[in-house]
């Protein structure tokens, strides 16, 4: 029974500890901040290992697609919740927002999405370095583009999103962005938990270890790395989307440089290539630390490149490496229904046996 | 109609002549042979075949279609399947996720299906992993399902990707130097195995080898290869008679 | 015609910083299939090296030194000092790495990271006032042809063909560049002919980082203000020029450094012209880093590069 209702326990759980007592204000608006960072940092890099870790690439240009979400459902709600000098008052009432966010935000994520087939699409013919520099570019052409474009405040940024935050507010008065990045986190890690153990998700990792064998064993390569970029870009645009409703409700592209990508890959390869575990892990020790090391200033940048310097000299495949938590603790895969059939079977538990709700 | 039909099959790599004016017919459940010296252009003959390049000239036909110009991954779905002459398994995977990926094409079940694990998915997840397992058992590689693929000694993960060669459900199986490595007894195991391969899954089966033992016991028929050229066919009793063939392995003075 | 001539010359100028910096990129790659990330700040190592001594030589020995003296013994300081930083580099965060077989991708991150100590120690130490790069040139400007040039833009150039000459000598007609080409061509075979990879390894990031120093210095003087971020833009673009000319290809960087330059420099030209007002100086990163792009999709392996083939 434990094993139906462990992942709504685990959430519940969680609900409990990051939501609640924001909520009814036992947290403060700094450890609130520090969640919302946190669930941010945990879909980038959680995302980022799809393409990193799991598929073996190099892409340094992550915060393009954050860059691509936040614009993208930033103009959405501003438009219709805010209104803004150059583009008109808003259009509807704010009670509307509330429904509205949660399509804005999608809307960004296919947006950003879209934007993944820069990459992916040359990632047929090039891979490893050339892919890299492909993905710089594309970071920077993003950046680039955007400052380009007065409409919407051009190199100087983009401001409202504070006003429709507000609206949502108004209806009622609770979290809304840290509940909904606490769902996006929650929802990056189940998509792609369960893409990365069916088979077909196993092509992404066929592809890192010999692409070509993957190609001659019936495995539709560009599809795959396609699947896999959109889904990464997509739920960086995501990220993206609700980092712009944060608190300042502000956004400019110099926010998304290479240094924010460099960011999403630190905790990437400080987590471990091919683990989401690692993923989060490092994401929730990443935003701390970052916070931490406050004091520090300027220096914090030179910590925490130097720990990166020496995680690659004495422990380079990360806190997990390419294992699980369930790897590492395999009782614990008692908590858990199986996700992928290919583990081995506990003892007397068949996965054969186990059959989800509705069958 | 023949199974694979190859007329004038020419490649070449850059200005090197690899394979020059290849011709084949190949009929459903033939067992054939293609020997010659080393870089006499075998694999690439495979390769070829298989889609890994386009060659420059020539005609493939499979099943009656045109496979010249198609992906690899589209001419493994149409039915031929391979093994590579250096082992090309995901190592780190475990050998039953060798063979599940290897399935890739004849999965079903959609994206949506896979991103939210939908009875759907599951209902396919585990008629893939019965399948798997089945044709483990039937290679005797059952016991390693769970093993990671790069553990195995070098003779069971030979064996294990001419599993994950049958798992793509092939109707043509191409076997690149399958007894390399391997000692006299390991090769007597292997011929049993492509014999009954054969029968079991109704495969026409194409080996490239240099074991003559090999070659000379299992094939039909026979075509040796020496600079991209056919210079010889027919039964191993003929090849083994040809002074062209023993020409091109020995040298002159044996001739 | 005149007009067209200035741009020229200017794209000549900005071609040597881009062509410079690439061959840093394109000669450790070439050696040990390593994207050296670091190597942008490098070049701001090398300005700053520069700043610091020039401004100690003028300041201490300016009235005694001629100014030709102090420009050259700046020049030559700086590129021995921030040939060491290299070196340094290599030593403590590359070769530990490589001795003990690691995944090349572990050395790039090692390398990014190692860029981004370089610019925050900066940031750190030096705080965040921009320092202007001392006057080490009395500028004159010539007027040839209706175009305007200083012995500034002269030196530039001049002196960065000079060098590139240079080593094109070295790596066609020395011994050590002999080995270089040997080992980006085999790295396995090489060290079994007794050849010594590391200090071949140890020469590539001595010229490397020099010649990024000498960009930086002569980035400074026609460019004064320095920051700790100069090296990351100039870094990245310099290195997708170097890609496009083909990586691990000498020739390949020169080509893809001035191409980029001649890029940037006419794009904003075009600004200028009629019809083209829309094409303002903010497009210019945007159009040639789009141009650079379409370049690498069409041909993936550079302008001079040379495809490895993957045995199957």
């Amino acid at each position: 029974m434990l094993r139906k209702h462990s992942r709504a326990l685990i959430i519940a759980l969680l609900f409990l500890i990051v939501v609640i007592p924001s909520w009814g204000g036992i947290y403060d608006d700094y450890i609130q901040l520090i969640l919302f960072y946190i669930g941010i940092n945990v879909i980038m890099a959680t995302s980022l290992n799809l393409i990193n870790g799991y598929m073996g690439e190099f892409s340094c240009g992550h915060a393009g697609f954050m860059a691509v979400g936040a614009y993208v459902t930033s103009v959405i709600t501003v438009i219709l919740f805010a209104g803004h000098p150059n583009l008109g008052p808003a259009r509807l009432s704010p009670q509307w927002s509330v429904f509205v966010f949660p399509i804005a935000l999608v809307a960004g994520g296919i947006a950003a999405a879209v934007a993944g087939l820069l990459v992916a699409i040359p990632s047929f013919r090039t891979r490893g370095d050339y892919l890299a520099i492909i993905t710089l570019a594309v970071n920077y052409i993003v950046k680039s583009a955007i400052e380009n474009m007065e409409i919407i405040g051009g190199p100087r940024g983009f401001v409202g999103m504070g006003k429709v935050v507000n609206g949502m507010q108004q209806v009622l008065n609770i979290p809304w962005v840290l509940i909904w990045t606490f769902i996006g986190a929650l929802v990056t890690i189940f998509l792609i938990r369960n893409f990365v153990s069916s088979t077909r998700g196993k092509s992404v990792i066929a592809i890192r270890e010999d692409e070509i064998a993957a190609e001659l064993m019936s495995v539709d390569t560009r599809r795959t790395k396609v699947v896999a970029f959109m889904l990464s870009s997509g739920l960086a645009g995501i990220a993206g989307g609700l980092f712009a409703h944060g608190p300042g409700g502000y956004i400019n592209p110099g926010t998304f440089t290479i240094l924010k990508s460099t960011e999403a890959m630190v905790m990437v390869y400080m987590g471990g290539m091919g683990s989401i575990t690692g993923s989060i892990m490092s994401a929730i020790i990443f935003t701390i630390l970052l916070e931490l090391l406050r004091p520090l200033k300027v220096f914090k940048w030179v910590v925490i490149p130097l720990l990166l310097i020496l995680l690659m000299l004495f422990r380079p495949e990360g806190l997990m490496g390419n294992r699980e938590l369930t790897d590492i603790f395999p009782r614990l895969r008692a908590l858990f229904p199986p996700s992928d059939v290919g583990l081995p079977p506990q003892e007397s538990r068949e996965v054969l046996e186990y059959a989800p709700v509705s069958d | 109609m023949p199974l694979c039909q190859i007329r004038g099959l020419t490649h070449y790599f850059g200005g090197l002549r690899a394979v020059y004016d290849f011709n084949l017919d190949l009929e459903e459940g033939e067992l054939i042979g293609l020997i010659g010296p080393n870089g006499a252009g075998k694999t690439t003959v495979f390769n070829l075949v298989c889609g890994v390049y386009r060659p420059t000239e020539g005609e493939i036909r499979f099943n009656g279609t045109d496979i010249v110009g198609l992906r690899p991954h589209q001419i493994t779905a149409l039915g031929i399947a391979r093994t590579f002459q250096n082992i090309r398994l995901w190592g780190q995977r475990t050998v039953l996720d060798n063979i599940r990926i290897a399935q890739y094409a004849r999965v079903r079940y959609g994206l949506l299906d896979a991103f939210f694990h939908t009875p759907r998915y599951w209902a396919e997840e585990k008629e893939i992993l019965h399948r798997s397992l089945e044709l483990l058992d039937l290679l005797d590689l059952k016991a390693y399902a769970y093993e990671q693929a790069q553990n195995l000694p070098y003779g069971l993960q030979r064996r294990v990707e001419i599993a994950r060669a049958l798992a793509t459900q092939p109707r043509l199986l191409l076997l690149d130097e399958p007894a390399a490595g391997m000692n006299p007894a390991e090769i007597e195991d292997l011929l049993d195995l492509i014999h009954w391969i054969r029968d079991q899954f109704h495969l026409t089966i194409w080996v490239i080898e240099h074991q003559m033992r090999l070659i000379m016991s299992i094939c039909e028929r026979i075509k040796v290869l020496d600079f991209g050229e056919t210079i010889a066919e027919g039964t191993p009793a003929e090849i083994q008679a040809n002074p062209r063939v023993i020409q091109a392995y020995l040298g002159e003075e044996v001739a | 015609m005149s007009i067209f001539l200035q741009h020229f010359v200017n794209a000549l100028q900005w071609g040597s910083f881009y062509a410079l910096i690439a061959l840093g990129y394109t000669m450790v790659y070439g050696v040990l299939l390593l994207i050296n990330f670091a190597h942008g700040d490098i070049f701001m190592v090398g300005a700053y090296l520069g700043f610091f001594i020039g401004t100690y030589l003028l300041t201490t020995f300016g009235s005694t030194m001629p100014s030709w003296l102090v420009l050259t013994l700046t020049l030559l300081l700086s590129m021995i000092l921030t040939a060491g930083v290299g070196v340094t580099i290599e030593r403590v965060a590359y070769r530990p790495l490589r001795e003990r077989g690691a995944d090349r991708l572990y050395v790039v991150i090692t390398a990014l990271m190692v860029g981004l100590l370089l610019e925050y120690l900066n940031l750190g130490f030096l705080g965040a006032r921009r320092r202007q790069y001392p006057t080490l040139l009395e500028t004159q400007v010539y007027s040839i042809y209706g175009v305007n040039v200083s012995n500034l833009k002269i030196g530039i150039i001049g002196l960065s063909f000079l060098v590139m000459i240079g080593l094109e000598l070295i790596v066609r007609k020395t011994k050590i560049g002999m080995a270089m080409r040997a080992i980006s061509y085999d790295r396995e075979a090489v060290p079994l002919m007794g050849v010594p990879v590391n200090r071949i390894i140890v020469a590539t990031f001595i010229i490397g980082s020099s010649l990024a120093a000498l960009a930086g210095n002569m980035f400074g003087a026609a460019y004064p203000i320095l920051t700790y971020n100069m090296g990351i833009l100039i870094g990245w673009k310099a290195f997708i020029a170097a890609v496009v000319g083909g990586i691990g290809e000498i020739r390949g960087a020169m080509a893809g450094g001035y191409l980029l330059g001649f890029i940037e420099i006419f794009v904003v030209a075009m600004g200028g012209l009629p019809g083209f007002g829309w094409l303002s100086s903010t497009y210019r990163d945007l159009v040639a880093f789009t141009i650079l792009l379409i370049i690498l999709t069409l041909r993936p392996t550079g302008l001079f590069g040379v495809a490895r083939r993957q045995k199957v």
